[in-house]
């Protein structure tokens, strides 16, 4: 079954940035939170923003119905 | 768990996290700046020794550096106080009273109870070391104060990142908490939404659609203009009402389902398939000629050649169908569901499958309405008129009488035709007037032939609706007085049928008329089902035979032979014999060889207004 795309441009643009910058803090710049949890936690949270926003797919959009692709297209 | 208490629940958990968690960084940001307080105080004090030493040992060269130490002092980790011989720490006398932190009091203790140069102590989270020197030539103490590293301040900023990521992450969940939960409430409200538009639209029973979505249904086709052409089919179960009312109303409700599963899974297009009402199925097809028609009846026939079993009872049913035709019937569904119906019962009526609308069947049609309407006026704005057909007698040829035959010329629709309003004025009370008015008319009209001295009889033709009361006789008699006619110039021509009505009725009043002088006569003999035995008895006068048998006499020997029969009864049981529908001389010389008495028809005469017909009768 082919997963039908449901993240829009300008929203999977945010997802990157979102999730680059929390990566960025969370695994690359320790001295920032200088916390492991926390900048575990964050690094983790930020990756699957990226991911998201990459794949250009969130299934929780499926679980709310909601798709900011067709929008964009409109 | 009910969806309001849910999201009360989820709500409350969100809130209460974030309170928690603002609580939290808040307390913590106010530890910072107590902290921050502590400091600056020592700070203070600091200076103000610095200042103290500096001008109270001038000599001492060591303490002047410890005072130039002392002003500079600014480590959070390192404090260094100055402090008198008995271990307490010098301030300006009564300028400043501010409490010490406590750290440095508990240090000042443990530097007066133990006479040791150094010691360690813990208080709350941190570990303080503190050191103490005396300086040559004073009696004073230098007391310096390490706060270890594990200090509260990495923990509290450690706490607040934590708490500010905790507060992401919770701001996170908590929006799509919050879609989530719309989501699904859309969701469920969308769900119900359709159930109540399912119910709106569909029979409960059956599970096919309802009359409202069938008709809305229509509507839109019609309204799309996508298709010339529509047919609106309604099926009806015949004697539906003997099942429920014999095997109950449960069985009857099996036998619809089962007939709706049948239709479903028959019919290509379930859209269309509707139940109207209790034993009423409708169906639209985009199309209106004969071929598809056939092709749904065929299917409807299909369908009810096995017999339904229900309850181990097998029952077969027959249906009958009405179809209506947009636009040529009507153009609104309402419209063309009615004229099905209107259809549908016609067929059942007249026992066939299946029947098209026709306006002049519906009895109910607009335009029928109009006319009755307009005929009530008909009899006021003297609209009517009354064409008379000589009757002549075969053998001497010479006109004996005449047919009276309304005739209604309507100022907008031009002359309307016999067959269509009498009927309508049978429906409603109107026919009385009609007969009333004929009977005044032609009674007045032979009564004046007769004092030009024509003695002609008149013949007036009676509905079936009138041989059910008195009324005919009272009026009878009283235009028989009125113009002092003789009766027996009065013929009553009554139909076989309207005789079969209520035939006791019927046959009381002929009685009635017969006592009296009219004379009767049985119109359209050999159409009817009229008993022979009852023609005997019955006080008649005349017999007329149909003109349908007339007219093919020449060409069907079986006709010949039915007219030779009627004539020969006729005559046996002593009734005259009047021939209809004579229309060349072929056929009145037959009639003449077989003995008839009268004949009628547009060879000797057509239906003439009275002018003409004066004309007619001089001729003769």
């Amino acid at each position: 079954m082919k997963i039908k795309l449901n993240v829009g441009g300008l929203d999977a643009i945010l997802r990157l940035g979102i999730g680059s910058g929390f990566i960025y803090i969370g695994f690359i710049n320790l001295e920032i939170l200088n916390d492991q949890i926390a900048s575990i936690i964050l690094g983790i949270f930020g990756g699957i923003i990226f991911l998201s926003g990459a794949f250009r797919y969130c299934p929780l959009y499926i679980v709310i119905g909601f798709n900011s692709r067709n929008t964009d297209h409109s | 768990m009910q969806m309001r208490n849910k999201l009360i629940l989820y709500f409350a958990t969100f809130v209460m996290l974030t309170l928690v968690a603002f609580g939290l960084s808040a307390y913590h940001i106010l530890q910072e700046k107590s902290a921050d307080y502590d400091m600056l105080l020592l700070e203070d004090l600091a200076r103000i020794q610095s200042e103290d030493i500096a001008g109270q040992f001038r000599n001492v060269e060591s303490l002047q550096q410890i005072a130039a130490k002392l002003k500079n002092q600014s480590s959070a980790d390192h404090l260094m106080l100055l402090l008198d011989s008995g271990y307490n720490i010098i301030r300006p006398a009564a300028s400043d009273d501010r409490a010490l932190p406590s750290f440095v009091n508990q240090a000042l203790r443990e530097m007066a109870v133990n006479d040791k140069a150094s010691g360690k102590f813990d208080l709350v989270d941190n570990t303080y070391t503190w050191l103490q020197s005396k300086p040559a030539k004073t009696n004073l103490t230098i007391a310096h104060i390490y706060t270890s590293v594990n200090n509260a301040k990495l923990y509290q900023s450690k706490l607040i990142k934590r708490l500010v990521v905790m507060a992401i992450i919770i701001f996170w969940i908590g929006v799509w908490g919050a879609l989530i939960i719309a989501a699904v409430i859309t969701r469920r409200i969308a769900e119900q939404q359709e159930k109540i538009e399912y119910q709106a639209s569909h029979d409960m029973m059956t599970g096919l659609h309802n009359r409202n979505y069938l008709a809305s249904k229509i509507n839109q086709i019609i309204a799309s203009k996508k298709i010339p052409s529509l047919s609106v089919i309604i099926i009806g179960i015949n004697r539906f009402k003997e099942i429920n009312n014999t095997l109950g109303h449960d069985f009857g409700d099996i036998l619809l389902k089962e007939f709706s599963m049948r239709l479903k899974s028959e019919l290509w297009s379930h859209d269309t398939v509707a139940r109207l009402g209790s034993d009423q199925y409708a169906l639209v097809l985009p199309l209106s000629d004969h071929a598809h028609w056939e092709v749904v009846i065929g299917k409807i026939e299909k369908i009810l050649q096995e017999p339904f079993t229900i309850q181990d009872i097998r029952i077969v049913t027959d249906v009958s169908i009405g179809i209506s035709i947009f636009p040529s019937h009507g153009k609104t569904a309402s419209e063309l569901l009615r004229y099905a119906e209107v259809a549908m019962y016609s067929a059942k009526k007249s026992g066939m499958l299946f029947a098209c609308y026709e306006t002049s069947k519906d009895p109910y049609s607009i335009e029928r309405l109009q006319l009755i309407g307009e005929l009530n006026n008909a009899l006021d704005n003297n609209e009517l008129e009354l064409h008379f057909q000589p009757k002549i007698a075969i053998d001497s040829l010479k006109l004996v009488g005449c047919e009276a035959l309304l005739r209604w010329n309507n100022p907008s629709r031009g002359r309307i035709p016999p067959d269509v309003f009498i009927p309508l004025a049978e429906q409603g009370s109107l026919i009385k007037s009609l007969t009333e008015w004929v009977l005044d008319h032609s009674i007045k009209q032979c009564a004046d032939w007769h004092k030009t001295g024509n003695r002609i009889s008149i013949s007036v033709n009676l509905s079936a609706r009138l041989l059910i009361d008195d009324n005919i006789i009272e009026m009878v008699d009283l235009y028989l007085a009125k113009y002092a006619l003789s009766p027996q110039y009065l013929i009553l021509e009554i139909t076989e049928s309207a005789m079969m009505v209520d035939p006791g009725r019927a046959r009381s009043i002929m009685e009635k008329l017969a006592n009296r002088g009219v004379q009767l006569s049985i119109d359209d003999f050999g159409t009817g089902y009229t008993s022979i035995s009852q023609i005997q008895h019955m006080p008649v006068k005349e017999i007329k035979i149909d003109k349908s048998f007339v007219l093919n006499m020449l060409e069907h020997s079986g006709d010949a032979m039915l007219v030779k029969l009627i004539i020969d009864m006729a005559h046996g049981m002593g009734h005259q014999v009047t021939a209809e529908g004579i229309e060349e001389q072929l056929i009145l010389d037959k009639l003449k060889s077989m003995g008839c008495d009268i004949a009628q028809g547009y060879f000797l005469g057509r239906p003439m207004p009275l002018a003409e017909f004066n004309q007619y009768c001089l001729r003769s």
